[in-house]
């Protein structure tokens, strides 16, 4: 009597793994909004950068959907990922890669922020810049940026970095060197204002502050003595001129 | 006329587009960053089947559904208004989600781009849709006496008037010949004489059956027929379309009793579980009991629990997640984009590149530490070498004058030339004013760089009190209106944040709050959200104790964290 009751038990028990392991196959739903502790632990690529440069459109380019550029786009308030990037493009290996691309809104930049901080295999970051942009805003890219670099920085090795200055076919467009120029300038006087500034309240759990990025306050601040590496490279995603960044990110694929 | 009617979601993908004018991107996009994003434009009508937004020169009437997640939009100019625009959005949401619903749902699931394979029932959408939108352009202009049809509804006007059509269609004899007619993708009509269109006989005499069901009539759809219009029996073609609609929006609403699944009760924990309002009810008003204990206004946990409800019914839970989870996901998702500023805020940069003096003023409810973070912000400036000059505005409170001297000794000690008071004793209100107007004056005959003006506590609902401060901020023109809130207020600090809000007059508001006490009330720290939540206005400082340094910044994700636990 007492065995079929463990038969029917057993079988009942493993109804359920199975029922378990299939529920789990069909909802890949991966974890990326804010707040979850969750680490990643896939290589990862990252597209981020403010509203209206373009961040879409490239994530929708790189993945290969092409239904999408003639509709256009709007501005995001959730990320788009995906699980499946096969790279590098040309000859793809087995590996499989995560592409995420944040919305840039203001009030939606704490997701960027956290994604770097949960994910330990972050091959490369895509910040992308309206190089058509009035000179004297550049300040709010130069903040976001600082605020990714104070994360990136304090990992050993830092996490390399592409500045992607998308539409340059337009007129007004900048050269990329002159917004290195500018962009270097702006985190370089944002340093100087945060090491001056009034303490976040929460810093007394957290690690020592690293508002000058690890380079001394008294030098100027330097792309090229980030950790990681830096470029900045001009492109054009309506026009499809994205080559050298996919390059660029095959690059980070094979070498890593 | 709509400008535009379009899909799209909250990746930022747009799924359709149908726009007839040429409106910029921007208006979309305010609507996205102002309503989805900042949660500013709060409508009145929580009830409401489809929301309004106004921005500039249009509106937009949009609804958002979960499952898939999409915004259903339709912008037109605001100058003249639409009659059937809600129903429109209404019309579109069903129609888009009966049609491609669950294919973008698997295909999301999937990773794929949303219209992945779903061409075809795009294709159809967009048929029905535009066929809807004439007959709502043609019902309005009927209503409408005086204005004459435009040129593009003509035909439809001449086919709806003869409705009965439809039942000899499929009876005739003497056979017209019929013209094959495309329709481009402009709208207009491109004539084939060539083909020729039998009615007589194949699927468009059984639809012309008065017997069959609704249902059948959605599975015949052929996307072939919808191509061809008939310039006779142009009612007869949009008669049977209007049918298919029809059908398609019954049968939405029949699909939302949902079939029970065996063992569905285990979703709960294992995740993937379609939520309903139901379930999430309970969930819904614990952590709205939370928010409540830790001292957010009732009036605002319930706005946040209902943002939650809004974006979780009808979605599905994350693996292995319980709802419980997935709620509180959203619920702390909530409370950052509240506590996140939407400019960045950085009061030394600005400070720098203004010119001097700059002029900084402090308002508030009574005993809340105007003076005493007054002197908080005075020393650090002063450790920034800034000179600053402290105005004693508060004529009102005896003593308010000698406290501020106390202030500005105990900072002398360290910067001897740095810091000064500017006092103008006790008086009426007038007095503020002159003080304010003479300190200014008088800061930049000395060349300090920061004028910080202390004013007199007032009660916030008491409008004598409040009306001085008008006069006051166009006397002084501050560059920076600071309000201090102490975190120990509770419900009424949103009351609080809103009369100071609107006291300064128009085109004037806040720029900062500063909370005090915040060492006082433990993790009761729900005072943050209701005076962000009132008035939008981002939070700069928190007080957290009685000295000169304890002045922090606030962290949003200190302040979440704490709030959430």
């Amino acid at each position: 009597m007492s065995n079929v009751i463990i038969f029917t038990a057993i079988i009942g028990l493993l109804l359920l793994a199975v029922f378990i392991i299939l529920n789990n196959q069909t909802n890949t739903i991966a974890n990326v909004t804010g707040l979850t502790k969750s680490t990643n632990k896939q290589p990862t690529y990252i597209i981020t950068g403010l509203s209206n440069s373009g961040k879409t459109l490239l994530y929708n380019k790189i993945v290969g959907n092409d239904i999408s550029s003639s509709l256009g786009t709007v501005t995001s308030q959730e990320p788009n990922f995906t699980t499946e990037l096969a790279l590098p493009s040309t000859a793809p290996t087995s590996t499989k890669f995560k592409l995420i691309e944040f919305p840039g809104h203001q009030k939606l930049q704490n997701l960027t922020i956290n994604e770097i901080k949960n994910s330990s295999k972050v091959h490369g970051l895509i910040y992308l810049i309206d190089s058509s942009i009035d000179p004297k805003k550049i300040n709010e890219n130069a903040k976001f940026l600082y605020d990714i670099l104070s994360i990136t920085e304090r990992r050993p090795g830092g996490i390399d970095i592409l500045i992607g200055c998308n539409k340059s076919d337009l007129f007004s467009a900048r050269q990329p060197l002159k917004i290195r120029e500018l962009l270097e300038k702006e985190i370089d006087s944002l340093r100087k204002l945060n090491v001056s500034n009034i303490s976040k309240i929460d810093n007394n759990d957290m690690e020592e502050e690293f508002n000058d990025l690890g380079q001394s306050i008294e030098m100027e601040f330097k792309f090229e003595k980030l950790e990681g590496n830096f470029d900045v490279i001009n492109g054009s995603v309506l026009k499809n001129q994205i080559d050298k960044w996919e390059c660029w990110i095959d690059e980070r694929a094979v070498n890593f | 006329m709509i400008d535009q009617f379009v899909i799209f979601t909250p990746s930022g993908l747009v799924l359709y587009r149908h726009a007839p004018r040429k409106i910029p991107d921007s208006v979309i996009n305010s609507l996205i960053s102002n309503v989805f994003i900042s949660d500013n434009a709060r409508s009145l009508d929580d009830d409401a089947q489809v929301d309004t937004y106004n921005t500039g020169n249009s509106t937009i009437k949009y609804k958002s559904v979960n499952n898939p997640n999409i915004v259903v939009a339709t912008v037109y100019p605001s100058l003249t208004p639409l009659k059937y625009s809600e129903e429109l959005v209404d019309v579109g949401v069903k129609l888009f989600v009966e049609l491609l619903g669950d294919g973008i749902v698997e295909n999301i699931g999937n990773q794929k781009h949303p219209l992945y394979q779903l061409e075809e029932e795009r294709v159809k959408f967009d048929r029905y849709l535009k066929s809807k939108l004439s007959d709502f352009e043609l019902q309005s202009q009927n209503s409408n006496a005086e204005s004459s049809p435009s040129l593009g509804d003509k035909e439809l006007d001449s086919g709806a008037s003869t409705p009965n059509k439809k039942t000899n269609g499929g009876k005739s004899t003497s056979k017209n010949t019929k013209k094959f007619r495309k329709w481009g993708a402009d709208g207009m009509v491109e004539e084939d004489s060539d083909f020729q269109l039998d009615f007589s006989s194949g699927d468009i005499q059984q639809n012309s059956n008065s017997a069959q069901t609704e249902s059948s009539l959605a599975s015949q759809i052929d996307t072939e027929n919808y191509g061809n219009k008939d310039s006779k029996t142009g009612a007869f073609l949009v008669k049977d379309l209007n049918d298919e609609i029809e059908a398609i929006l019954n049968s939405s609403k029949k699909k939302q009793q949902e079939t029970k699944e065996p063992f569905g009760f285990l979703k709960k924990f294992t995740g993937g579980k379609t939520i309903t309002s139901e379930d999430i009810k309970s969930t819904l008003s614990e952590l709205q009991n939370h928010l409540i204990r830790k001292n957010v206004a009732p009036e605002v946990a319930q706005h946040l629990t209902h943002n939650v409800e809004k974006a979780l019914v009808g979605s599905k839970t994350k693996n292995w997640t319980s709802i419980q989870q997935t709620a509180k996901e959203a619920l702390a998702n909530a409370l950052t984009k509240i506590l996140t500023p939407g400019t960045s805020v950085n009061l030394l940069q600005d400070i720098r590149a203004n010119k001097k003096p700059y002029v900084i003023s402090v308002v508030g409810v009574n005993g809340v530490g105007k003076s005493t973070n007054l002197s908080k912000l005075a020393f650090w400036l002063l450790q920034n070498d800034f000179k600053v000059l402290i105005v004693a505005c508060d004529t009102f409170r005896s003593g308010a004058v000698e406290q501020l001297r106390v202030h500005v000794n105990n900072l002398k000690r360290s910067n001897e030339d740095q810091i000064e008071l500017f006092e103008g004793g006790y008086g009426g209100s007038d007095l503020v004013a002159k003080i304010a107007k003479n300190a200014i004056e008088y800061a930049k005959k000395q060349e300090f760089d920061i004028i910080l003006m202390d004013t007199a506590g007032r009660r916030h609902n008491d409008a004598r009190l409040m009306a001085p401060l008008a006069s006051f901020a166009k006397a002084a023109n501050p560059n920076k209106i600071i309000m201090v809130g102490e975190a120990l207020v509770g419900t009424d600090s949103v009351q609080q944040a809103k009369n100071f809000n609107n006291a300064f007059g128009a085109g004037r508001t806040l720029d900062f709050f500063i909370i005090s006490k915040c060492d006082t009330v433990g993790d009761l720290i729900g005072t943050m959200v209701n005076m962000v939540y009132a008035t939008n206005i981002p939070i700069l400082f928190v007080g957290v104790g009685q000295t000169y340094t304890d002045l922090r910044t606030l962290s949003v994700e200190w302040a979440v964290n704490i709030l959430m636990s």
